[in-house]
């Protein structure tokens, strides 16, 4: 016990000229660079988050929660890490910038009781149910619309997009099903609004 | 220049392409959750909907039954027992014996629902073990109505429950022994009982301390005809824990393309197995 306080003591000392000289660096990394709001989409009636750009601002990863009010098929809770690849951006006028097509991966977690990410072994024999029911990886497509602001203020700039998506065990239906059910059939839409910080 | 302008169209092109494939897929609406126990236009009480429905019809000396489970989202399937059963004109309703539903979604409970609702006489639907995982029990709940239930028709009672004892980590609850011994009853303008329910007794999922009682139960019941379970997705067998018992009857699933003809005819019961 001792030695650990030593060693705690020892890092504290170490993490000081860190914490004093690289707070502002450490905070400006950590800022996320956009939050976002969302209406449906599989993750929640509402969900929102923040996010982080990568390579370039082509690739966006996010975090976020989700809602389901009991009025809506609730009361669901869900968190979502979602992954944005956007390989075009095309200037429609100064201030305006499409992104016509953008694939989309999420995985989704589901919160409460009902859920699990695997079915209990002391309830159910080995590979009795082979899914999860907490645990969902989705795939889809988005398109956004991005309205630039100025680059001093604080919000730089707003996107609006439109996404559908499917998921694991919606595709595996369709699988099985693919002579007679249209794969439209599996997606479903969300709506969005990103603030760029 | 060639080479640039084709490039140029087929950009416009592959986003014109983007755009319609995008509203194309909207037009299946908004989804808050695969879990949501339901969406604006889920079907409610669809159990006495039906059963409302039977009761308006006239029914004759034999009562003849199409015993249909385990549909598990196997959507053709479902619809090629549906077209066949409508293609028929001497079916008084038809028995949705459990596993509507796979993984307990409500896409999958509604995919079913609109496939067994285009059937011209009216179904009735009973609780499996995957229609109880995930929020499962809510859709079934709200969607088709109460796990036990009963209804008469031609003088015979139908008492359907639920016996997805596993579900409940075989809590001692599942089946609910004293319903079961409520409702087990002959009341006025009843000669006859069936029971159906999902697991069949002798089943690793049927809780093993009650499959004794529920079966003196069946045979000390006056005019029990038989119980009638799905689950086993395996040609129809019957088994008698004695030789004088009544019979317990194990059909066939939709997912193996396969139905079964439930005949009562003066306080006599007949099955035969149908495949499609």
């Amino acid at each position: 016990m001792d030695k650990l306080k030593h060693i705690l003591l020892a890092f504290s000392l170490l993490l000081i000229p860190t914490l004093i000289f690289g707070q502002r660096q450490i905070i400006k990394a950590l800022t996320p660079d956009f939050i976002n709001m969302q209406y449906g989409g599989s993750i929640g009636y509402m969900s929102g988050g923040i996010g982080y750009f990568f390579f370039n601002h082509k690739t966006t990863a996010s975090l976020n929660y989700g809602f389901v009010p009991k009025s809506k098929g609730g009361p669901i809770n869900i968190l979502t890490t979602k992954f944005d690849y956007k390989p075009f951006n095309i200037k429609l006028n100064k201030d305006l910038i499409w992104q016509p097509i953008n694939p989309v991966i999420f995985m989704s977690y589901t919160l409460g009781h009902n859920f699990d990410k695997k079915f209990d072994p002391n309830q159910y024999p080995e590979g009795y149910y082979w899914w999860s029911t907490a645990l969902k990886g989705h795939l889809g497509f988005s398109t956004e619309l991005k309205i630039l602001g100025s680059e001093k203020s604080a919000i730089k700039a707003v996107s609006l997009y439109a996404e559908t998506n499917t998921n694991d065990l919606y595709a595996v239906s369709w699988f099985e099903n693919r002579t007679t059910t249209s794969i439209t059939k599996i997606f479903f839409m969300g709506y969005g609004v990103r603030l760029h910080l | 220049m060639q080479a640039l302008y084709v490039i140029h169209q087929m950009k416009k092109l592959s986003f014109y392409f983007a755009i319609s494939f995008i509203f194309l897929l909207g037009c299946n609406g908004v989804e808050f959750s695969p879990n949501q126990k339901f969406r604006s236009g889920t079907p409610e009480n669809v159990n006495n909907t039906e059963i409302a429905k039977l009761q308006q019809k006239t029914p004759g000396s034999r009562i003849r039954i199409a015993v249909s489970g385990d549909t598990q989202r196997m959507y053709k399937e479902a619809q090629l027992f549906v077209d066949q059963i409508n293609d028929r004109n001497d079916i008084d309703f038809v028995i949705l014996n459990g596993d509507i539903s796979d993984f307990g979604q409500l896409l999958e409970f509604e995919g079913i629902y609109n496939i067994y609702s285009k059937l011209k006489v009216p179904f009735i639907s009973i609780v499996g073990n995957h229609d109880l995982v995930a929020n499962g029990p809510y859709v079934f709940r709200r969607m088709f109505g109460e796990f036990n239930f009963t209804f008469n028709y031609g003088g015979v009672k139908f008492v359907c429950f639920d016996s997805n004892s596993r579900e409940y980590n075989f809590n001692g609850a599942v089946p609910d022994i004293a319903w079961l011994k409520a409702n087990l009853k002959l009341e006025n303008g009843v000669s006859n009982i069936i029971a159906f329910s999902h697991i069949p007794p002798n089943d690793a999922d049927f809780d093993p301390k009650l499959r004794p009682v529920y079966e003196e139960l069946a045979n000390s019941t006056p005019g029990f005809l038989a119980s009638v379970h799905a689950h086993q997705h395996a040609p129809d067998k019957t088994y008698k824990p004695n030789s004088n018992s009544v019979p317990f009857i194990i059909t066939n699933a939709i997912v193996n393309r396969a139905y079964t003809i439930l005949d009562i005819l003066n306080g006599q019961i007949e099955t035969h197995p149908i495949s499609f």
